[in-house]
C-alpha cells in the first residue's frame, strides 16, 4: 500500500530523490573540502623595501623564504603550503598599520612578520595586541618593545639596546678609552641606546665628554662632527642606524672623525656595512653585530650558508646577513611551534614558543623564548674590520661575544607587563 | 659655552650650507616671478638632476655630468612648459600650482620605479675627496668645492640678469611680467626660457648636491622646502633677495645646531616669520601681481 | 514629498548605507568604507575654502593632524569619553586654524598658498620632534575606541568596524548637512562674492578679512574632526599625517572630484582617492604614478572636474 502525502510524493520516490540529492551534494562538496584543506597558510610580511631601513627589506625575505623552505620542501605545515604575503612599510609606522590590516582583512593572513625599524614594530605591536594575531619582529632593537610595548602577541627575535650595552661597555672602557662622545640618533631607539651605553659606562669607570642628537632624516652631518673636536673625546659611540648611519658614515670619513678618536658603533648590521664598503668601514675600531656567518666554532653555520647560496642563486647579498639571520630565526621558531601543537590558534601558538629553548641557534649558547617579555634571548657578538679579506664579504674579525642570558635585561628592572590571554 | 672656534667652524658649513641653498632656490625664485607658478616639481626637476648625473658619472665622470645633466633636465623643463604648463596660462594660477603637484608625484614615481627604491652613494671626485686639515679643524674638501661652484654659478647668474640684454628682460619680467609684454617681447617664449633656465639651475643643484646627501627618490623634498622658506624669507623674482635669504638659512640652521639641534631645521622657518612681521613681501621682495 | 525623495541626500545615504557591502568586490574591507566618508569630510570642510571662498590652502593637512593627536592626548592624559575628545580635535584644529587664519587672512593668492605651506610644515616639524608630547617619529599607538554613549541610552561599543562605520556615516551625514546649510545661508553668499571680487565686496562694506578668517577657522575645525575620526579608526597617530604632500593630496582630490563646482565634488574625489591608495595599491606598488597622472589629465582637459565631466556631457546630450 503507498502512502502519498499531500504533495503528493511517495516515500520511496522522497527517499530515492535524498539520496541522489545528497549523493550530488558530496560530490559537489567534496573537491571545495579538498580545496580548503589545501589553502596555504599566509604570512604577511610588512617589511621596509623603501625609506631608512629599504636595503634591509631583501635581507628579510630571504630569511623569510629559508625558514619556509624547510617546510614546504617536506611538504608543507599540517599538510599546507605556506605562502608569503609581502606589503612596503617604507620604513613609516602609519603606512605599515595600513598595509597590515589590509593584509588581515582582505588577504586574511594568520601570523605577521614586521621589520623595519622601532617605530614600524611598535605600532605593529599594538596593531597583534588589538587584532589577536601573532606579530614576530626581526629588525629592531629598541628596548620598549621588550618593555612597556611588550604583549603575548608580540615577539622581539633581535638583542635590545641593553643588552647590547651591556655586552659593549666594558670592552670598550678598559680596550679602548674612557672618553666617551656620543652620537645619538634622535628616537626612542637612538635615546635607550645611549642611555644603556651611559649605565654601562659608568659601571666600567668611563665618563662622557659629550652627546649630539642627531634628528632623523639629517642629510648633512657637519655641523654634528665639527662639534667634536672641542669635547676631546677618546672614544666616539656612533647610536645612528639605516640610511642615516650610512650617510654619517661617508661624513666620518670626508671630515676625518678617525683621526681624531676611535669610533665604536655598538650596533652594524652586515648590511650597513656592505653598503658602505670596507675602505670607509675601516674607520671603526669596533663593531656590535648580532650575527655573521664568519663566527668561529659554532656548529650548522657552513650549512646554513650552503643553503641560503642554494636557494638564492643571484641574490642581493651573496651571504645570509645579519637581518635574514634575525628573520629566518623567528620564522622558523613560529613554524616550529605551529607544528608542535599542530593549530593555527594563535594561544596555543603562543604558549608553545614561551619558555621554548632552540639548540640549533647558530651561535655559542642555545637560545631561549622568554616568557615574560618574549625576547629571543640570544649571544650578541663584537668585531673589527678585518685587514686581510679573503672575499668581500669576509669583512668583520671576531673579537667577541657576550652570553645572552648573562646580559639581558632582568625582570627587575624590566617594564614588561604581560596581558591574560583569553580563557587563562 | 661653544668656543670662538666652534663658532668659526659652524659659521664657516653655514655659509657653505647657504650657497647651497640659494643655488636651487634662484631657480624656483626666478620661476615664480617671471611664468607667476609655484613649481612643485622644482624638487624632483632638483632630483633629476642628481639621477642624471649618477648615471653618467662612471662613464663620463663628474665633471661632464656636471656640465651635461643640468641641459638635461633643463630640456625636460621646457617639455614640461610647452607640454602641460603653458595650457595654465589664461586660467587660475591654482591650476598651474596643481598641475606641477601632481607633475611631482608622477616623476617622483618615475624616478622610483627607473632606478629603484633605495638610495645610492655617489661619490665626489677623486681630487677633492676627503678632509683637509684647515689648522684649527678638519673640513671636507668637496664642501670647499661645493661652495666655490655655486659661487660661480651664481655670479654667472647675477651676470646675466645684470649685464645682458634679455637678462634684464628676465629680471623686469621677474617683477612684473605684464609690463613687459606690454612693452613687446614675446612673452611666451620668455616664460618659456626662464622655465628651461630655472629647470637647468635645479639640476645642476642636484649633481652638487648629490655627493652631500645622498641620492635618494624623496630627495627633492629636502630642496624645495628650504626654496620655499627663502623666497619668503627674500622676496619673490629677486636675486639679492635670494643670495641673502638663502646665506641666512645656511648660517641659522648650522649654529642652531650647537644650541638646539633637534630643533634646528625649525629654526628657518622662525625665521621666516620675524622676517615676515617687519618685510611682509621678504627683504628684498617687491608689490606684485601675484598678490592677486 | 516628491522635491524629497530626489534630493541628493537622500541617495548619497542610502549609498552609504551599503557601501560597506560592496568593499570586498574591489579588494576592500569595511574599515575603508570608513575611512572615505572620513577623508570626504576632510574634503567638503576644506571645499568651503578653497571653492567658495577663493583661498588655496596648501597646509590644511596641518589641522588634520592636530584634530588627531588633540583626540589621542585626551584620550592618553585626560579622558577617555568619546564625545570630549572629539571635541577637543574640533577645539585644537579650531584654535591653531584660528591663530593661522588671523596672520594669513589678509594675503591673498600665491602669498596665501606659501605662507600655508610654511606654517603646515612648522606644525609637521613639531609634532616630528617634540617627542616627550607627541611620540615624534613613533607616534601615538595603541589606542583604543571608546564606547558612544548618548544620556538615557545604553553605551554601545564601536570596536567592530561594522558599528564604527555607522558612527561615521552618522558624523558624516550631520557635517555634510551642516555645510550646506553653511554655503546656502547669507554667510554663504558672502563668501562666494568673495571669491568672486574681493575689492566690490569690500565697497559694499562687508570686512572681507573677517569673512575669510571665518572661513578658514571652520574648515580648520571640520579637518580637526577628520582627523579626530581617523584616529578612532586606525587607533594612532604620526606626524606624516601633517606632511605638506597630503596638504596637497587635499587640494587635488577636491578639485579632482568636481569640487570647484560641485558641492559633492569632494566627496566623490575623497573616494576615489582612498579607493586607488587602497585597493589599486594592491596590484601595483606605482599607484602614485596612475593617481598623478589621472590627476594631470583632469587638470589639464577637465579642470572642473569629474563632476564637471557629467555636466558637460549632460549639457551636450
Amino acid at each position: 500500500m503507498r502512502k502519498k502525502d499531500d504533495n503528493g510524493i511517495s516515500r520511496r520516490t522522497f527517499l530515492k530523490r535524498s539520496v541522489v540529492g545528497l549523493g550530488t551534494l558530496t560530490f559537489a562538496g567534496a573537491p571545495t573540502l579538498l580545496r580548503a584543506q589545501q589553502a596555504p597558510i599566509k604570512i604577511g610580511a610588512v617589511i621596509p623595501l623603501s625609506g631608512n631601513y629599504g636595503f634591509l627589506g631583501a635581507s628579510v625575505r630571504c630569511g623569510m623564504a629559508q625558514a619556509i623552505d624547510e617546510f614546504n620542501s617536506k611538504g608543507g605545515l599540517l599538510g599546507r603550503k605556506i605562502e608569503v604575503v609581502e606589503e612596503d612599510c617604507a620604513t613609516d609606522a602609519a603606512l605599515s598599520i595600513r598595509k597590515a590590516q589590509r593584509l588581515l582583512q582582505a588577504e586574511k593572513v594568520n601570523f605577521f612578520a614586521s621589520a623595519g625599524g622601532s617605530s614600524v614594530c611598535a605600532a605593529m605591536a599594538d596593531f597583534g595586541k588589538k587584532e589577536g594575531v601573532i606579530v614576530m619582529s626581526v629588525d629592531p632593537n629598541s628596548d620598549i618593545l621588550t618593555g612597556e610595548k611588550a604583549n603575548r602577541f608580540f615577539f622581539q627575535v633581535p638583542p635590545v639596546n641593553y643588552q647590547i650595552a651591556h655586552t659593549i661597555a666594558p670592552y670598550v672602557a678598559q680596550h679602548l678609552g674612557k672618553k666617551w662622545y656620543y652620537f645619538t640618533h634622535d628616537y626612542s631607539w637612538g635615546w635607550t641606546l645611549t642611555e644603556s651605553c651611559r649605565k654601562f659606562m659608568r659601571e666600567n669607570g668611563a665618563q662622557e665628554v659629550g652627546e649630539s642628537k642627531i634628528p632623523l632624516n639629517t642629510r648633512d652631518f657637519s655641523s654634528f662632527l665639527l662639534k667634536v673636536r672641542g669635547a676631546k673625546p677618546e672614544v666616539v659611540m656612533v647610536n645612528v642606524a639605516g640610511a642615516d648611519f650610512t650617510a654619517m658614515v661617508e661624513q666620518m670619513y670626508e671630515f676625518g672623525l678617525h683621526k681624531i678618536a676611535k669610533i665604536v658603533i655598538p650596533l652594524e648590521d652586515f648590511e650597513d656595512a656592505w653598503t658602505v664598503g670596507p675602505e670607509k668601514n675601516s674607520i671603526f675600531t669596533l663593531m656590535g653585530v648580532e650575527w655573521h656567518y664568519t663566527i668561529p666554532g659554532v656548529p650548522g653555520i657552513k650549512e646554513h650558508v650552503e643553503k641560503y647560496k642554494k636557494l638564492f642563486p643571484r641574490p642581493v647579498y651573496p651571504v645570509p646577513t645579519t637581518n635574514s639571520f634575525n628573520t629566518y630565526m623567528g620564522v622558523r621558531e613560529l613554524l616550529r611551534a605551529v607544528e608542535r601543537t599542530g593549530t593555527l590558534d594563535a594561544p596555543k601558538v603562543i604558549k608553545a614558543m614561551e619558555g621554548h629553548v632552540v639548540k640549533d641557534s647558530l651561535k655559542h649558547d642555545p637560545l631561549t623564548i622568554r616568557e615574560w617579555d618574549h625576547q629571543f634571548v640570544q649571544d650578541f657578538y663584537y668585531f673589527r674590520p678585518k685587514k686581510n679579506m679573503k672575499e668581500w664579504t669576509d669583512i668583520f674579525e671576531y673579537v667577541g661575544y657576550g652570553k645572552g642570558m648573562d646580559n639581558a635585561v632582568t625582570r627587575t628592572l624590566s617594564k614588561a607587563k604581560m596581558e591574560k590571554l583569553p580563557g587563562e | 659655552m661653544p668656543s670662538a672656534i666652534d663658532f668659526l667652524s659652524q659659521g664657516i658649513n653655514g655659509i657653505v650650507l647657504g650657497l647651497l641653498l640659494s643655488t636651487i632656490a634662484i631657480g624656483f625664485t626666478l620661476m615664480l616671478g617671471v611664468v607667476g607658478v609655484i613649481n612643485f616639481a622644482h624638487g624632483v626637476l632638483f632630483a633629476l638632476g642628481a639621477y642624471f648625473a649618477l648615471t653618467m658619472r662612471n662613464t663620463l665622470g663628474f665633471w661632464a655630468a656636471l656640465v651635461i645633466s643640468p641641459l638635461m633636465v633643463g630640456l625636460v623643463g621646457i617639455i614640461i612648459e610647452r607640454l602641460a604648463v603653458r595650457r595654465m596660462y589664461g586660467k587660475d594660477a591654482l591650476f598651474c600650482l596643481l598641475l606641477t603637484f601632481g607633475i611631482a608625484m608622477s616623476v617622483e614615481e618615475l624616478i622610483r620605479m627607473i632606478w629603484g627604491k633605495l638610495g645610492h652613494s655617489m661619490a665626489a671626485p677623486l681630487l677633492f675627496s676627503g678632509s683637509i686639515d684647515l689648522g684649527f679643524m678638519l673640513y671636507s674638501k668637496y664642501r670647499l668645492l661645493l661652495a666655490v661652484i655655486c659661487g660661480l654659478i651664481l655670479f654667472l647668474v647675477w651676470i646675466f640678469l645684470e649685464k645682458t640684454s634679455y637678462g634684464a628682460i628676465v629680471k623686469a619680467g621677474a617683477q612684473d611680467s605684464e609690463m613687459v609684454a606690454v612693452l613687446g617681447n614675446n612673452i611666451n617664449r620668455l616664460r618659456t626660457f626662464v622655465f628651461g633656465f630655472g629647470s637647468a639651475l635645479a639640476g645642476i643643484a642636484g649633481v652638487i648636491a648629490g655627493p652631500l646627501w645622498t641620492v635618494r627618490p624623496g630627495m627633492g623634498n629636502d630642496a624645495i622646502m628650504p626654496a620655499f622658506v627663502i623666497v619668503v624669507l627674500g622676496g619673490i623674482g629677486s636675486f639679492w633677495g635670494t643670495l641673502i635669504g638663502g646665506l641666512a638659512v645656511g648660517l641659522s640652521v648650522s649654529l642652531a645646531v650647537m644650541f638646539f639641534p633637534r630643533m634646528s631645521d625649525l629654526v628657518m622657518y622662525i625665521l621666516a616669520a620675524a622676517v615676515l612681521l617687519f618685510w611682509p613681501r621678504g627683504i628684498m621682495g617687491e608689490k606684485s601681481l601675484l598678490e592677486e | 514629498m516628491k522635491r524629497f525623495l530626489r534630493h541628493p541626500f537622500l541617495w548619497m545615504f542610502l549609498f552609504f548605507l551599503i557601501m560597506p557591502y560592496l568593499m570586498p568586490l574591489i579588494k576592500g574591507y569595511t574599515a575603508l568604507a570608513s575611512e572615505i566618508l572620513i577623508y570626504a569630510m576632510f574634503a567638503l570642510g576644506f571645499n568651503l575654502l578653497l571653492s567658495y571662498t577663493g583661498l588655496a590652502s596648501f597646509g590644511h593637512a596641518a589641522f588634520f593632524g592636530i584634530g588627531a593627536y588633540a583626540m589621542a592626548l585626551t584620550q592618553l592624559k585626560w579622558s577617555e569619553n568619546l564625545w570630549l575628545g572629539l571635541l577637543m580635535g574640533m577645539v585644537s584644529a579650531g584654535v591653531f586654524s584660528g591663530i593661522v587664519g588671523a596672520l594669513i587672512c589678509r594675503k591673498r593668492g600665491i602669498y596665501l598658498s606659501l605662507l600655508t605651506l610654511a606654517f603646515s610644515q612648522m606644525f609637521f616639524l613639531v609634532a616630528f620632534r617634540w617627542d616627550e608630547v607627541t611620540g615624534g617619529e613613533t607616534g601615538l599607538t595603541g589606542l583604543t575606541r571608546p564606547p558612544l554613549a548618548l544620556p538615557g541610552l545604553p553605551a554601545v561599543s564601536l570596536k567592530g568596524p561594522m558599528a564604527f562605520y555607522f558612527f561615521t556615516l552618522a558624523v558624516f551625514m550631520i557635517v555634510m548637512i551642516l555645510i550646506w546649510r553653511l554655503v546656502h545661508s547669507p554667510f554663504g553668499s558672502v563668501l562666494q562674492s568673495i571669491k568672486q571680487n574681493e575689492m566690490r565686496a569690500k565697497y559694499v562694506g562687508y570686512n572681507t578679512a573677517f569673512y575669510k578668517w571665518m572661513s578658514f577657522t571652520i574648515s580648520g575645525v571640520v579637518s580637526g574632526l577628520a582627523g579626530a575620526m581617523f584616529l578612532l579608526q586606525h587607533g594612532a597617530v604620526f606626524p606624516t599625517y601633517m606632511n605638506w604632500t597630503e596638504s596637497g593630496n587635499v587640494v587635488m582630490v577636491t578639485i579632482m572630484g568636481g569640487g570647484l563646482i560641485n558641492f559633492f565634488g569632494p566627496i566623490l574625489g575623497g573616494g576615489i582617492f582612498v579607493i586607488l591608495q587602497n585597493a589599486i595599491g594592491a596590484f601595483t606598488e606605482h599607484w602614485l604614478l596612475i593617481l598623478g597622472m589621472i590627476f594631470i589629465a583632469i587638470i589639464m582637459l577637465i579642470p572642473e572636474g569629474i563632476l564637471g565631466l557629467l555636466k558637460r556631457t549632460k549639457a551636450s546630450a
